[in-house]
C-alpha cells in the first residue's frame, strides 16, 4: 500500500479517475444512440488539433491543448455529420473516412513539428498511448474542471438529451432544439475524449468511453442507473490500470487501462451469467 | 387441379428460435400456379415460413417438397424477393446488372455471361417494362420500378415460383395495381405467386389462396372461405369485413377470383 | 530510384486497399476494418516472440490469425451478449490493440518493431531494406515484392468471386439461395483484409491503413453507378493521391503516409462537391 501514500502516484491517480468519470458518463449517451464509435473518431480527429495548438501557442499546456483537441474534435464531428448529410455514403463509413484522414494529418503536422526540432516538442507521441505518470498537478486541475463542466452540462441537460436520443422527432415536437442538443452531445463527447488522451491515448481512447458503457447495460435498461453503474465500473477501471500501469513503470498507460476495463466487463457478464442461474435456480 | 405432382408439399414444419417456437407443425399442400397470400398479425411466422419454403432456413423438423422432391434439390425453381427495407439501394448498381445477378451462379468465374442468357436477360427486363430504365441505377427507381426489377431478376432466373415479402410496401395505389396486374399475368403463363400481405382490404380481390398464421396454421383455402369475420377474430383479436371481388382498384378492371 | 520505389509500393498499398475497402464499405464494415487494423498487432507480436524474425510466414499467419479471430470475437461479443454491434467493435479492438502494445512494451529488447513503427510506418525506408540473395544479387526492397505477392493475392481473389462477393454484399438471402456460401466468403474477405494489413502496415503504420482502405474507395462510391467502375475508379484515385502526397511530403519534408492520406481527403472533398453539383439532376428526373 506503500503505492497510495506516493503523492506522485496519487496526483496521477485522481487524474485518472477524472478523466474516466467524464468518459464513462458520456460513453453511455453515446452508447444508447448506438454510436460509440463516434468516440474513436473524435479521439483521432482530436490529434491534428492537438499538434495545430502546440504549434501555434508553443506550448505543452495541457488546457491549451486540450482546446485544440476539443475545437478538432468537434470539426471532426461536424464532417461526419456533413459527408453523412450531403452525400450517399453511411454513416460507419463516414465516421471512417474522417477518423483516417485526421489521424493522417495529425501524422503530418507531428513529422512537421519534429523535422523543425523545436526546443519542448517532447512528450508529444505519448499522445497516441496515452501517459498518465506524465501528468502535473496543474495538468490535474485542468482535468477536472473540465470533467466538472462535463459533469454539470450533462445534469443540467440530462432530460433534454434523453428525449432526443429516445426519439428525435419527439423531441423536435416538445420544443427541444435539435441542433443544439446535438451541438451539446459533440461538445460533450469532445471535452471527455480531449481530457482523456493524456491517459488512455488517441488509439485506445474508444474503449473508456465504451467498455464503462456496455458493462453498465448489461445490469439495467435505464439511463440513470446506467450512467451511475457506468461511473463506478470506469472510476475502478481506470484505478485497477494505473495502479497496473505504475507497477510496470516503461509502458503506456492506456493498454493498462483498456485491459482493466475489458476484464471488469468480462466479469460483470460472468457475474451475470452465476446471478442469472442462481434466480432461475430459486424461481424452482 | 390439385395433383400431387403439382403442388407445394409442406409437412409438419417446426421451427425454434432458441427457446421460442416461430412455426409448429405446419402441413399445407399449396396449390401451383396460384397466387397465394400468406396472412396473419405480426410475428405470426411469415417470414419464417418464406424462408423455410426457399431453403434459406432449414425447418428444426419438417420438410418442403416440390413435386415429391426436396426443395433443397432444386432450389433454382424457386427465387425469393426480399423485403425492401433490406435492400441497400445505394448499392452500386444498374437495373441490368441486378438481372444479370441471376446468372451468376450458372457461370464460372472466367467465362462471360453467354449470349443466350444474355437474351434471358433482355426478355425478363423487357416483361417488366424495364428496358428503358435498364441502365438506372436501383435507388433511381420509384417503389413499383424496383420490386418489378427484383421481379425480372427472379424471371430470368427461370423460376416457376416467386417467393416475395411484403412486395406492396412504400408502393402507391397505382403501382399496387400494376404489380397485381403483373402477379395476375404470371399465373396465367403457370407461375406459383406466393407473398406475404398485409393489407386485408384487398386480400379478397387479387389472392387465390390465402394462409392464415399466427405460429401454427389457422385455416388456408380461398380468400372468401378463410377471411370470415370468425376467423380473423381468432387470428387478429378483432373483426373486419373484407370486400371481395372487384371494386376497390382504381381501374376496377381486375379478375375477381372465381 | 528511391523515389521509384517508394512511389510503387504506395501505390501497389493503394490499389490493393481500394480494392478490398471498396468491398468492406458496400458491406456497410468501415468500422470493422478498423477493428481489424488494429487487432492484427497482438498477433503479429506473439507470432514475433515465437520466431524471433521479422516477415515469417509464421508471423503473417499469428496476424492473420488474430484479425479473422478478432471479427468472429466482435460477432460473438454482439450475438451472445447484450451489446450493440458498433459497442462490441469498439470493446474488442481496443483491448486486442492494448494486449499488442503491452506486449511490444514487454519485449522491449527482443522485438524489433517499436511503437512509431506501429503508428507511422516506414514508408521512407523501403527502399533501406534490401532483398540480396544468397549469391549477392540485389532484388530490391523486400517490401516491394511483398506487396507485388500481395498484389497478385488480392487481385486473383477478387477477380476469380467478384459475382459471389458482390451478390452475398448486395443481397445474402439470393446468393445464398443461388448457392453462393455467403459466410465463407465473408470470412475470406476478413482474412484478405488481415493479410492487406500485415503486409502494409511495416510501409504505411496500422492506424494509416484505414486511410488506405476508405478513402479511395469513399471518393470513387460518389461518382460510380457499378461496381466494376467503383473498384477501377478507387485504384486510380489510390494512385493519383499517392503521387500527390508523396510530392506533398517531398516539398513539406513530412510523413509520406500521412502526406497521402491528408491529399486523400482533398481528393474525396473534391469528388463530395462534384457529386452536390451533380445531385439535383438526378433526383428529379425519376419517372
Amino acid at each position: 500500500m506503500t503505492l497510495f501514500s506516493d503523492p506522485v502516484f496519487l496526483v496521477v491517480l485522481i487524474g485518472v479517475v477524472m478523466v474516466t468519470v467524464a468518459s464513462s458518463a458520456v460513453g453511455c449517451l453515446l452508447y444508447v444512440q448506438r454510436n460509440a464509435l463516434l468516440g474513436e473518431t473524435m479521439a483521432h480527429g482530436c490529434l491534428p488539433g492537438i499538434y495545430a495548438a502546440f504549434l501555434l501557442g508553443g506550448t505543452r499546456n495541457l488546457g491549451w491543448l486540450a482546446l485544440g483537441a476539443t475545437l478538432s474534435g468537434l470539426v471532426s464531428s461536424l464532417l461526419v455529420d456533413a459527408i453523412v448529410a450531403r452525400t450517399r455514403i453511411h454513416h460507419d463509413a463516414a465516421m471512417a473516412i474522417v477518423l483516417s484522414w485526421m489521424f493522417g494529418t495529425g501524422v503530418v503536422l507531428l513529422s512537421f513539428i519534429q523535422q523543425a526540432n523545436l526546443s519542448n516538442q517532447n512528450g508529444l507521441e505519448d499522445l497516441f498511448f496515452g501517459n498518465a505518470a506524465a501528468m502535473s498537478w496543474n495538468d490535474v486541475m485542468i482535468i477536472t474542471g473540465v470533467s466538472a463542466v462535463v459533469g454539470v452540462l450533462m445534469g443540467i441537460n440530462f432530460r433534454r438529451i434523453k428525449i432526443y436520443l429516445f426519439d428525435a422527432e419527439y423531441a423536435r415536437m416538445q420544443g427541444v432544439k435539435i441542433t443544439w442538443v446535438r451541438a451539446l452531445l459533440s461538445s460533450l463527447v469532445a471535452m471527455s475524449v480531449a481530457i482523456g488522451i493524456q491517459t488512455a491515448g488517441a488509439i485506445l481512447m474508444a474503449s473508456l468511453l465504451v467498455a464503462p458503457a456496455a458493462t453498465a447495460r448489461q445490469w439495467t435498461s435505464r439511463l440513470l442507473p446506467m450512467v451511475c453503474v457506468a461511473l463506478a465500473v470506469g472510476v475502478l477501471g481506470g484505478t485497477i490500470g494505473t495502479v497496473l500501469s505504475c507497477a510496470s513503470p516503461n509502458m503506456p498507460t492506456g493498454p493498462w487501462v483498456v485491459i482493466s476495463m475489458t476484464l471488469l466487463f468480462a466479469l460483470s457478464i460472468a457475474a451475470q451469467r452465476v446471478s442469472g442461474r442462481l434466480k432461475s435456480s430459486q424461481k424452482r | 387441379m390439385k395433383s400431387e405432382a403439382r403442388c407445394i408439399d409442406i409437412r409438419d414444419l417446426s421451427v425454434f428460435y432458441g427457446n421460442t417456437r416461430a412455426l409448429s407443425d405446419i402441413s399445407i399442400c399449396l396449390p401451383e400456379a396460384k397466387i397465394i397470400g400468406i396472412m396473419g398479425p405480426n410475428g405470426s411466422g411469415k417470414t419464417t415460413l418464406l424462408k423455410c419454403m426457399t431453403g434459406l432456413l432449414s425447418p428444426d423438423s419438417g420438410e418442403v417438397l416440390l413435386g415429391g422432391v426436396p426443395v433443397g434439390r432444386q432450389r433454382f425453381r424457386l427465387s425469393y424477393i426480399p423485403q425492401k427495407e433490406k435492400i441497400d439501394w445505394d448499392f452500386p448498381m444498374s437495373v441490368r446488372d441486378l438481372v444479370e445477378m441471376a446468372m451468376y451462379a450458372k457461370r464460372r468465374w472466367y467465362q462471360k455471361l453467354s449470349a443466350e442468357q444474355l437474351s434471358r436477360v433482355s426478355s425478363a427486363l423487357e416483361s417488366m417494362g424495364l428496358e428503358r430504365l435498364q441502365n438506372r441505377q436501383i435507388g433511381e427507381l420509384s417503389g413499383g420500378q424496383q420490386q418489378r426489377a427484383f421481379m425480372a431478376r427472379a424471371l430470368a432466373s427461370d423460376a416457376d415460383i416467386l417467393v416475395l415479402d411484403e412486395p406492396f410496401t412504400g408502393i402507391d395505389a397505382k403501382a399496387t395495381d400494376e404489380l397485381i396486374r403483373i402477379f395476375q399475368s404470371l399465373r396465367d403463363v403457370g407461375k406459383t405467386v406466393i407473398l406475404v400481405h398485409h393489407d386485408l382490404a384487398n386480400a379478397g380481390s387479387f389472392l387465390d389462396h390465402v394462409v392464415l398464421l399466427k405460429g401454427s396454421l389457422l385455416a388456408q383455402g380461398p380468400p372468401e372461405e378463410v377471411l370470415t369475420s370468425e376467423v380473423l377474430v381468432q387470428a387478429y383479436g378483432v373483426s373486419f369485413q373484407i370486400p371481395f371481388g372487384s371494386g376497390l382498384h382504381l381501374d376496377g378492371g381486375s379478375p375477381s377470383p372465381s | 530510384m528511391i523515389a521509384i520505389y517508394i512511389i510503387a509500393v504506395a501505390s501497389l498499398v493503394a490499389i490493393n486497399g481500394a480494392i478490398l475497402g471498396s468491398f468492406m464499405m458496400l458491406r456497410r464494415m468501415s468500422m470493422m476494418c478498423d477493428a481489424i487494423v488494429h487487432a492484427v498487432l497482438p498477433g503479429l507480436v506473439i507470432a514475433y516472440l515465437f520466431t524471433a524474425s521479422r516477415g515469417s510466414f509464421t508471423m503473417v499467419m499469428g496476424a492473420i490469425a488474430s484479425g479473422v479471430l478478432a471479427t468472429l470475437l466482435i460477432e460473438w461479443v454482439h450475438a451472445k451478449f447484450r451489446v450493440s454491434a458498433d459497442a462490441a467493435i469498439g470493446l474488442t479492438f481496443t483491448t486486442l490493440f492494448s494486449l499488442g502494445i503491452i506486449l511490444i512494451a514487454k519485449f522491449a529488447g527482443r522485438v524489433d518493431l517499436d511503437q512509431d513503427c506501429v503508428l507511422f510506418g516506414e514508408l521512407a525506408y523501403v527502399p533501406l531494406d534490401l532483398w540480396i540473395t544468397a549469391s549477392g544479387m540485389n532484388m530490391g526492397p523486400r517490401s516491394l515484392w511483398s506487396v507485388s505477392a500481395l498484389t497478385v493475392t488480392v487481385v486473383t481473389f477478387v477477380g476469380m468471386g467478384s459475382r459471389q462477393l458482390v451478390s452475398s454484399t448486395f443481397d445474402p438471402d439470393f446468393a445464398r439461395h443461388q448457392g453462393v456460401l455467403v459466410r465463407l466468403w465473408h470470412y475470406l474477405l476478413m482474412f484478405m483484409v488481415s493479410l492487406f494489413t500485415i503486409a502494409s502496415f511495416h510501409a504505411v503504420g496500422a492506424v494509416m491503413v484505414m486511410g488506405f482502405f476508405i478513402l479511395p474507395s469513399a471518393t470513387a462510391y460518389l461518382l460510380v453507378r457499378s461496381v466494376r467502375a467503383l473498384i477501377l475508379l478507387a485504384c486510380l484515385v489510390g494512385v493519383l493521391s499517392v503521387l500527390l502526397g508523396f510530392l506533398f511530403a517531398q516539398f513539406n519534408n513530412v510523413s509520406i503516409a500521412g502526406s497521402i492520406i491528408f491529399v486523400n481527403g482533398i481528393v474525396f472533398a473534391l469528388a463530395a462537391w462534384v457529386y452536390q453539383a451533380r445531385r439535383p439532376a438526378r433526383i428529379f428526373e425519376n419517372t
